[in-house]
């Protein structure tokens, strides 16, 4: 068995609405120091397969389902076994 | 001859030299979407100015002159077929950013309808937010308060191939209803009205149609040019970036797969600022602060403050350092083009500038103010100490207008289809109700919130409690001091578009006007958002004319003002075009909104009448499409008798004669009845052998003609045959018990629990979104 864990952000240049808000509350809030505020969405997936099928079959599955490339860049971590 | 004084920007860019192939060259380097005869006609005005262009000059030309921005192919049949639509009742009509039409004493409603298809095929999520987003501030710009969010999708059905290189038909579908649901829902305006369609030829060209409605009385209309030649300008709003940029250049051609120029058009929207920013503009419009107003949609700045300076016969000068944004070292063009969305260009009088910097402070929206109106016609723009464009606005938004050539006949050759007769027509039935097109909608619709605001009389399903039925057309009141309500119903007949696009266009637009008389109101303006595939195409531009002339005769058969529009072509890939799809929106009045009406049967005993005449042909139903038997000879529409309708059904509306009523479309009679039922559980025994001679098939799913299905009240049906004598009407069943029996020639041709048809109908979209 091996997990994987997908993580999915947006592009540099895309604004986020949802972390723009959140930055600019939190700076409201008097937490001025924080620079930047981005969001990921993550997907822990943990499949039957050895190492290297599992990393293509999660590859497949961002690609094709999870992401669009337009917006969303994505990093696969295999978190072992 | 311009004698402007040449820009001391080291960034001029020669062209005057540069032959036919350097000029193509350009345009595509810069990503100017430009054809050749445009690129010559630049070169020779810059050489009739003795001077080169700068970036930023051409960078405003490339998006001036853009199919988005100045209509070139559609301009000229456009004017041919929809001018001099008005009514007295017209306020503005194809004159600002949105229509406005009066209702009644000083109490108008504001409309728009624009589509957003190029960039919900690339990023569905945030193409359909931006679109509703984009919308919303067309009605703002005017002064009003939206009231009512409409969207029309034509999607994919998941049985067409997508080609490589684009998104999944699921993902392009629930990613484009979550973007409306977001934006719409977070920034507080009800999705109220629209329509769904899916078939196979949208697959990979999803085409999202959104349209808002807001209120306002007269004297606050605010007007889209400035409003003397000192007024200053400000934005607000949003920040500027990157994103967008090119936006209405990429629209205006083929989508290609992995296109980088689509890349750097994508954005998401922001709808919680526009929130604020909707209250701070409406606060300020009221206490008369704003002089002009527009607001930065596609085209950005460029478009937004020359059209205001225009309008207004002023020129402007705009410092684009004072612009804010969102990133560091942006080039002027970039500024000057970009299309980020939440932000509004105003107008302001010079003493009148304080007291709105306070307002937008209050309401936390960033401003600045960026030039001012100038006398003269050139709009200038500086950076820092450079001038870096100085053009005459006249020829800034002289783009050319083209007559596109089209074919005079029909290619398609039309052929009579015969369906054979199922082999078993209740499993047949089965499948008609659990098709995609006449299903329950409610995975979708049930997202949107219809609520907010508190306005929504009639919503877009009625009946019991979760167990509703769709309505032809909701109503929302205009305000709380008067019962005035507005009636909207938003779609297109895409199986009949494909058939004939002149009688197509003629049903989407008597099913629209039929959706309005069934919720009680009146038929009163117009609204066309018009999707076509490419102009270049003799066939398409077929499309596109026919269309446009039946659009044009049906309004001037009913008085009706065509008051806003939009045209989206290009709708393509490859040589696959998306079917004609002129989306039509009509908006109906009612003077009082608590005597609407609902399709759901209301008593048991009442008798079902069935009105109007039709030749019960198949053509252009979603049963022959569904069994891939898309050709025939579709039927006229008859406006005499939709006419006659008009008069009766007002007439009588609140005569207690009336319990409901539903128009027959999509998926014809038995859908029609099934849906009455399915929002009561009152079921129905009802006998078709009479209403025509054709094959049962037909009286069932037949979509042609006026047809309407009433559910006139217990002991009043003598009134009721007296008073629609002048109209072709017939009895045929009567409400009651929970099953849906329909005999035929004194054969019982379906006999089923009410419930388990609904379960049936409401799972007819599972597998697509």
């Amino acid at each position: 068995m091996v997990k994987i864990r997908l993580e999915i952000s947006y592009l540099p240049g895309v604004e986020d609405p949802e972390a723009t808000t959140l930055h600019h509350n939190l700076g409201i809030l008097g937490y001025y120091s924080i620079e930047s505020v981005s969001m990921l969405k993550v997907y822990e997936m943990e499949f039957s397969e050895d190492e290297e099928t599992a990393k293509s079959m999660a590859k497949i599955v961002a690609e094709s389902i999870l992401i669009n490339p337009v917006i969303n860049s994505y990093k696969l971590i295999v978190l072992g076994e | 001859m311009d004698n402007g004084r040449t820009p001391t920007f080291s960034g001029s860019i020669p062209i005057r030299n540069s032959d036919q192939t350097k000029l193509m060259n350009l345009s595509r380097d810069m990503g100017l979407g430009l054809d050749i005869d445009e690129m010559i006609r630049l070169r020779n005005y810059f050489s009739s100015m003795g001077r080169e262009p700068t970036e930023t000059e051409l960078q405003a030309m490339g998006q001036a002159w853009s199919e988005h921005c100045c209509y070139k192919s559609s301009k000229i049949y456009l004017k041919k077929y929809l001018s001099n639509l008005k009514t007295p009742y017209t306020v503005l009509a194809m004159e600002d950013d949105a229509g406005v039409v009066n209702v009644t004493g000083d109490l108008d409603y504001v409309v728009k309808m624009e589509s957003h298809n190029h960039p919900s095929a690339v990023e569905p999520y945030g193409g359909a937010a931006t679109g509703v987003g984009g919308i919303l501030r067309d009605i703002l710009c005017m002064g009003s308060q939206p009231i009512s969010v409409i969207d029309s999708l034509y999607l994919g059905n998941g049985r067409g191939e997508v080609p490589e290189g684009y998104l999944n038909t699921h993902f392009t579908n629930s990613h484009i209803v979550a973007g409306i649901r977001d934006y719409g829902n977070r920034v507080g305006i009800p999705t109220v009205a629209g329509s769904l369609h899916f078939d196979q030829n949208f697959e990979g060209i999803p085409l999202v149609n959104v349209g808002c409605v807001g209120v306002i009385r007269s004297k606050d209309i605010s007007r889209s040019r400035v409003s003397s030649t000192s007024d200053i300008l400000i934005l607000a709003g949003g920040k500027t970036g990157r994103d967008g940029i090119h936006g209405v250049n990429f629209a205006s051609r083929d989508l290609e797969k992995d296109d980088k120029e689509s890349k750097k058009a994508v954005q998401l929207g922001n709808p919680i600022i526009k929130e604020p920013l909707i209250k701070a503009i409406l606060e300020a419009n009221s206490r008369g602060l704003i002089a002009g107003m527009k607001d930065l949609g596609g085209g950005g700045l460029s478009s937004a403050a020359g059209e205001l300076c225009l309008a207004g016969g002023s020129g402007g000068e705009i410092y684009l350092d004072r612009v804010l944004l969102k990133e560091e070292g942006m080039k002027p063009w970039e500024i000057w083009i970009s299309e980020s969305q939440e932000r509004m260009l105003l107008a302001v009088k010079e003493e009148n500038v304080e007291t709105i910097s306070g307002i937008f402070e209050v309401w936390g929206i960033p401003f600045s103010i960026i030039g001012k109106a100038v006398p003269g016609k050139r709009m200038k723009l500086f950076y820092r100490k450079d001038l870096v464009m100085d053009l005459s606005l006249n020829f800034l938004t002289s783009g050319p207008i083209y007559s596109k050539p089209y074919y005079q006949r029909n290619s398609r050759r039309n052929f009579m289809v015969y369906l054979m007769d199922p082999k078993n027509l209740e499993e047949e039935i089965m499948d008609v109700i659990r098709d995609l097109n006449n299903s329950g909608k409610f995975p979708i619709i049930r997202q949107y919130d219809h609520t907010v605001r508190g306005n929504t009389v009639v919503k877009p399903f009625a009946g019991n409690p979760n167990m509703e039925t769709h309505t032809d057309s909701p109503v929302i009141r205009l305000d709380n001091d008067s019962t005035y309500g507005v009636a909207l119903s938003s779609g297109c007949s895409v199986n009949a578009m494909e058939i004939n696009p002149y009688t197509g266009t003629l049903w989407t637009m008597a099913r629209a006007f039929r959706n309005v008389l069934c919720s009680g109101a009146d038929p009163h303006s117009v609204v066309d958002a018009l999707n076509f595939g490419n102009p270049n195409h003799m066939g398409v531009m077929r499309q596109f004319v026919r269309s446009l002339e039946a659009i044009g005769e049906f309004c001037r058969y009913f008085s009706l003002p065509v008051v806003a529009g939009n045209v989206s072509l290009y709708n393509h890939i490859g040589k696959n075009n998306i079917p004609p799809t002129p989306n039509i929106l009509i908006i109906g009045v009612i003077d009082n909104y608590n005597n609407s009406i609902t399709p759901d049967f209301k008593e048991e005993g009442s008798t079902i009448y069935l009105l109007g005449s039709s030749g019960y042909s198949l053509a252009g139903s979603q049963y022959s499409r569904s069994r891939g038997k898309e050709a025939g000879f579709l039927e006229n529409i008859d406006l005499e008798e939709l006419s006659r309708f008009r008069k009766l059904i007002l007439k009588y509306r609140d005569s207690n004669m009336i319990n409901s009523i539903h128009d027959i479309s999509t998926g014809g009679l038995l859908v029609a009845l099934l849906e009455m039922s399915f929002g009561s559980q009152l079921g129905f025994v009802v006998d078709i052998s009479f209403i025509s001679h054709v094959r049962v098939l037909n009286k069932l799913f037949s979509e042609s003609g006026n047809r309407f299905i009433m559910e006139v009240k217990n002991g009043r049906e003598e009134d009721f045959e007296e008073a629609f004598k002048g109209v072709l009407i017939k009895k045929i069943g009567q409400v009651g018990g929970e099953d849906a029996v329909i005999v035929n020639d004194s054969q019982t041709i379906m006999n089923r629990n009410i419930r388990s048809l609904r379960e049936i109908w409401e799972r007819g979209m599972e597998n697509i979104i």
